[in-house]
């Protein structure tokens, strides 16, 4: 077993994720290996010590206080919807809207890509961006007429809260990525997924959903990782 | 999603005001727990625990049920997390409260003050862990949650919430054993 293994191999024994066999080709290696014996040791220690860490010891009646705060908090929401809404509690935003959503996402996300190739290609642009140049790329977008749905924040962002709040930073394409158990809260954010990316993924990434968005097609178009969707 | 969630979900859903306190009791504190372990600090976790309920209860329509509610809750207590801390603009502060030395040494026994101080600063070396190492860690560590629930939340496929675990858990090791060594250096004089 080589050390790079061997260091793999033990931080996933002390996550309790080795087999029985493998933890025997661990332990082999370590009993011949200080180094990589000592960092195991190590690795144990930094564990052990983070498991020590407690979060504050609150009282009951903090915790009381709390469930009844949150229940409180939850209905009076929901009787708000019902009062304002009419209908029922917390509804699902009817499927109607969601291709052209998905569409309208699609189209902003490529014109930020674009725009961001366009900085990139002007020559003195890094070759890698960080969260904060997508971020400065986005928010000269936060005007942009998706975000303003009236009926999209309602049981898919966040509760009550628009989707404003999360132009820029935290704009999620789960949408268009086929959907999915949390909705549009559900992947990464746009920032996430393009940070660190070097400029041929992030081509590949545009074309894609350039090609995408030609054959009018609203889902799963955007490629999670490796190739780019076509 | 368990059997016992769905069900409280259901009554709730029928109006029963027991079933919701019910859910806040059995969550609250390993939700507010994963909040206070990302702002460190006490009164913010506590409002942002409350509002991750808020939120995912308000959203409950939107839940399918395919994933554990205690998942959905947790993914929405973590991007209130993130965007409290974003808003914060600084990096995860330690509570003053925790930095601190510990002050009733007196008594208290020796393997004990040194554990707690450990913890501390493993705790502070966590905070300072990339935002995703940190969120891996601490779900896998403190929460005991799969990978493919940690993954969910992390917004990342279970794989890779495994190499994030694995550079987390390498990270604090380095940062830890730096300490060590600076330490000695220091008692040598």
């Amino acid at each position: 077993m080589r050390c790079g293994t061997a260091k793999r191999l033990a931080v996933e024994a002390l996550d309790g994720r080795l087999t029985p066999r493998a933890l025997q080709r661990l332990e082999r290696h370590l009993s011949r290996c200080r180094a990589c014996a000592a960092r195991r040791r190590e690795t144990a220690f930094a564990l052990d010590a983070l498991r020590g860490d407690e979060t504050p010891e609150m009282p009951g009646v903090f915790w009381s206080a709390f469930s009844e705060r949150v229940s409180g908090r939850v209905e009076a929401e929901s009787r708000g919807r019902r009062a304002g809404g009419g209908a029922a509690p917390p509804r699902r935003v009817t499927p109607v809207w969601k291709p052209a959503l998905a569409l309208a996402t699609a189209a902003f996300t490529v014109s930020v890509l674009s725009t961001t190739l366009a900085v990139l290609r002007r020559g003195a642009g890094p070759e890698t961006f960080d969260a904060a140049d997508v971020r400065m790329l986005m928010a000269t977008y936060v005007g942009f007429g998706i975000f303003q749905l009236p009926e999209a924040g309602a049981g898919e962002f966040y509760g009550a809260e628009p989707l404003r709040t999360y132009a820029g930073a935290e704009l999620e394409l789960a949408e268009i990525e086929g959907g999915g158990e949390f909705g549009i809260l559900g992947e990464r954010p746009l920032f996430e997924m393009v940070e660190g990316m070097d400029r041929s993924r992030l081509e590949a990434l545009r074309d894609g959903i350039e090609k995408r968005v030609k054959n009018g097609r609203g889902k799963s178009f955007v490629p999670r990782t490796g190739t780019a969707g076509g | 999603m368990t059997d016992e969630d769905a069900e409280l979900l259901d009554a709730w859903g029928r109006g029963e005001r027991k079933a919701l306190e019910s859910l806040v009791k059995k969550y609250q504190k390993e939700v507010f727990s994963l909040c206070y372990r990302m702002v460190r600090q006490r009164e913010d976790a506590e409002e942002l625990a409350q509002q991750a309920f808020c939120n995912a209860l308000g959203a409950l329509p939107g839940f399918k049920r395919r994933a554990k509610f205690r998942t959905w809750l947790y993914r929405i207590a973590v991007n209130l997390c993130r965007s409290h801390i974003s808003t914060r603009k600084t990096a995860v502060e330690l509570n003053p409260e925790r930095t601190a030395a510990p002050e009733d040494a007196e008594g208290a026994p020796v393997s004990r003050l040194l554990r707690s101080e450990l913890a501390r600063e493993a705790a502070e070396h966590l905070a300072r862990l990339p935002e995703k190492q940190r969120l891996v860690v601490t779900l896998r560590v403190f929460h005991e949650m799969d990978y493919g629930g940690i993954g969910r939340i992390a917004g990342c496929s279970a794989r890779t919430a495994k190499v994030h675990f694995h550079y987390g858990v390498e990270n604090l090791r380095k940062r830890m054993k730096k300490n060590e060594v600076r330490d000695g250096e220091k008692a040598r004089g």
